[in-house]
């Protein structure tokens, strides 16, 4: 139990040690959970750079471990930032202030673009920014970034300082290599070898009696399979009731069976709890396979009311086979009500 | 040591004959296991969607008048190996979609005049998609086929030079004529100059700026078509059975063709299992050409060199600027529904995705993927068994845990898709000239 202990303080410290640095960033990139974000006035957006040929997807959120192709990416947070211009200058970091370097110490930079190793122009990203440099030498920069407000004349910076190559780790590697070998010595002196040995010689018994208490749960997940293959033969139901019970809801496809890989278009009807014609609604439509998290290839639109309750609805179209869920939004004068239909191809 | 020694020697060959015993028996029992189990009523099913037999009948093309006259196709054909519709004589389309490798060049990016963008996609079967262009840029093969032509890394010409080229060649001008009625009397320089086109060289812009908005329009209406006779050749390109598709029929019609065991082995039929199975790539190679047409960020990594590629997301914005687009003045869909175009999916859901392409031509088109980037088919397997993050957007693949044994088997099924086009051979040729005008059925 002591060694438990131990290892466990051991093993908190060490994470302490390792995560500190994240939890210590600094200028206008921010740590928030797994994600980097990067401040720029009023805008936020993710924040990653890339080493794509060291370390292929490997995330940096502002320090990168060597010289070489770097990409930085922004994926807005704030969609606004998908429409003003976004100006992206790297510089050596000359300020003297190290990682606090802030805008003000750039502003107070006489001739910027004599220190200037990365300048990409104003321009408008609409779904994500990149920019690509290849630091040919490691050392300190600050990362600048320029942004307009989108109707005043107003420009926001982000300054954020990181460095390429250079060791950020400080004492900590030494610091860890001091704390094994203290809790090594620790351990032998208190007869942990010997503890260990013993310990050894009963691990073959309980890994026996470890499969038998997964087979219950092997022969659960089976019949969980197994549920999931019957499933795929059941065919889609003619008709959906609405999340509010009023209404009912069928489909005709003007291709049957459903096609995959083929543009078509559906009539939809509606009728209320007495069976009449739901007239003049409006449709909207959302979708998509739920088990792999993502949308319709397409944008299907209701495009006509027919009469009768019907409505013609263009632009439908599946790229694969599995379970798909269209989402109506059905709004007339008198109420809004939602509809979930489930086909199966 | 001599009564240990005899004791030895009389026991030996009963370890011998008891060694042999356990290993028939071993043998025994692993053999039957080896034998791939029976496909299942559900899985040739599945396996019938991919049979080439059940590729639909190719639909007309509504924006294309003479995407299935012959005449436009001869006339495509022809131009789609004539280097003079390049800026320096000595590039054709066929300079990049080589016959020999299923219409594709071998480079991770094509080399024309300068290097293009992306990896050459083949055009076998491309007339099933409505979309070309791994971003999905343009919505049909005549469009398509307008822009190497002009685009300065690719063919480098300009629509004005190409317009007047028709014009000066007997057969060419004969048949363009006859598709489409009188062409233009280039003859006036004041009107027509010598080289116009736009975003090209800035000399040919500013000539194309200098023209009247009624020239343009028929110079522009005048390559149009020539991407329509391009197209009606390109529609022909159709890929031909492969053992696979021999291999599907002998499973669903087990009594009168060759017993399906002969054409595959037994780690094909595992890599065809997986395939349809626990690997997943049917979720977008599916259908008689295993491609969906679809749009999907799968985590490739940029190119060297160069940012990630936004993909699609890109290519919709181009496609709805596009005057060649569906809906354009140059296309000849009267009822203007181009559904395809009209419902597209836009937006940042399709950040950094490219088009599935299909798997029927994998045989002379590596390296793969949009940019080349993986030179081997043991390369791709392995990609999406890790299918790691995407430096933009996100990748739809998630990681499989396949082991390396089930990649190989997949890519050994791969192979089996492999098959030379079904298009008759003298359509895979430079037309010789001296056959050029004569047409048979």
């Amino acid at each position: 139990m002591n060694i438990m202990r131990s290892i466990n303080l051991l093993v908190s410290c060490l994470l302490f040690v390792l995560y500190a640095p994240s939890l210590l960033a600094h200028g206008s990139v921010v740590a928030e959970g797994d994600l980097c974000l990067i401040k720029i006035g009023f805008y936020t957006s993710h924040f990653k750079i890339f080493q794509p040929l060291a370390s292929k997807e490997r995330e940096f959120c502002e320090d990168i471990p060597a010289s070489g192709e770097s990409i930085f990416v922004m994926e807005y947070r704030h969609q606004e930032l998908a429409n003003v211009p976004i100006e992206f200058r790297i510089i050596n970091n000359i300020t003297g202030k190290g990682r606090f370097a802030k805008l003000e110490d750039v502003q107070a930079i006489k001739d910027i673009d004599a220190i200037t190793v990365f300048y990409q122009p104003p321009t408008i990203e609409p779904q994500v920014f990149t920019a690509l440099h290849n630091f040919e030498q490691e050392g300190n920069f600050l990362g600048i970034v320029t942004v307009k407000h989108p109707q005043t004349d107003q420009y926001y910076s982000a300054v954020f300082p990181f460095s390429v190559g250079v060791n950020s780790w400080g004492l900590i590697p030494l610091f860890v290599c001091f704390a094994l070998l203290a809790q090594l010595i620790y351990w032998t002196s208190s007869g942990g070898f010997g503890r260990w040995r013993i310990a050894t010689k009963t691990k073959s018994n309980k890994r026996n009696g470890f499969v038998i208490k997964c087979r219950p749960m092997l022969i659960l997940a089976t019949s969980f399979l197994l549920m999931g293959a019957s499933s795929e033969t059941t065919r889609a139901q003619p008709s959906w009731v609405s999340d509010s019970g009023s209404l009912t809801v069928t489909f005709k496809s003007e291709i049957n069976p459903l096609p995959i890989n083929q543009m078509h278009n559906w009539t939809l009807h509606l009728q209320d709890q007495n069976g009449m014609p739901v007239a003049n609604a409006l449709i909207t439509l959302t979708g998509g396979m739920p088990v792999h998290n993502h949308g319709f290839p397409t944008n299907p639109v209701m495009t006509q009311y027919l009469g009768n309750g019907d409505y013609r609805v263009e632009g439908i179209r599946f790229h694969m086979q599995g379970d798909w869920v269209l989402n109506l939004v059905i709004t007339t004068v008198d109420f809004m009500d939602t509809v979930l239909i489930s086909v199966t191809l | 040591m001599s009564r240990f020694g005899s004791i030895a020697a009389q026991i030996k060959p009963i370890i011998f004959v008891v060694g042999i015993c356990f290993l028939l028996l071993l043998i025994l029992l692993w053999w039957p296991e080896s034998r791939p189990p029976p496909w299942t009523q559900a899985e040739k099913s599945i396996l019938n969607t991919l049979n080439i037999t059940n590729l639909p009948v190719l639909k007309p093309d509504p924006s294309n008048a003479v995407a299935d006259n012959l005449h436009a196709a001869k006339f495509g054909q022809s131009l789609f190996f004539d280097t003079r519709l390049s800026g320096n004589g000595k590039v054709a389309c066929a300079t990049c979609h080589q016959p020999q490798r299923r219409f594709s060049d071998g480079l991770s990016k094509a080399v024309a005049l300068g290097q293009s963008q992306r990896n050459t996609p083949s055009i076998v079967g491309s007339a099933y998609s409505p979309w070309l262009y791994w971003d999905g840029r343009k919505d049909s093969q005549w469009s398509q086929a307008l822009s190497p032509l002009e685009d300065p890394a690719e063919q480098g010409s300009n629509r004005m030079y190409l317009a007047r080229l028709i014009s000066n060649d007997s057969f060419y001008a004969k048949t363009y004529v006859e598709l489409f009625g009188e062409l233009p009397d280039f003859n006036d320089t004041s009107r027509f100059p010598e080289n116009a086109g736009p975003m090209s060289y800035p000399l040919w812009n500013q000539a194309w700026l200098n023209m009247t908005a009624a020239d343009q329009y028929l110079l522009s209406q005048v390559f149009a078509n020539l991407g329509k006779v391009l197209a009606a050749y390109e529609r022909k390109l159709m890929p031909g059975p492969a053992r696979f598709d021999e291999y599907v029929n002998a499973v669903l019609h087990e009594d009168d063709t060759l017993p399906a065991n002969e054409l595959f082995n037994s780690q094909e039929i595992e890599g065809l299992r997986l395939f349809i199975g626990e690997a997943g790539c049917l979720q977008c190679h599916n259908g008689p050409l295993l491609s969906n047409n679809e749009f999907h960020n799968t985590g490739l990594l940029p190119f060297p060199g160069e940012v990630p590629d936004q993909g699609r997301s890109k290519g919709v914005e181009i496609l709805k600027n596009d005057p060649f687009n569906c809906l354009g003045p140059f296309s000849d869909e009267m009822s203007h529904q181009c559904q395809e175009f009209t419902y597209m999916r836009t937006g940042s859901v399709v950040l950094g995705s490219m088009r599935t392409p299909s798997l029927r031509n994998l045989g002379g088109t590596a390296p793969y993927m949009h940019k080349g980037q993986l030179s081997t088919l043991a390369q791709v397997m392995e990609h999406y068994n890790a299918a790691p993050l995407a430096l933009i957007g996100h990748n739809e693949a998630k990681p499989l845990g396949l082991s390396k044994k089930q990649l190989g088997q997949l890519e050994l099924f791969l192979n089996t898709l492999d098959a030379p086009l079904s298009t008759a051979d003298e359509w895979l040729l430079k037309p010789d000239s001296s056959t050029l005008g004569n047409f048979t059925e």
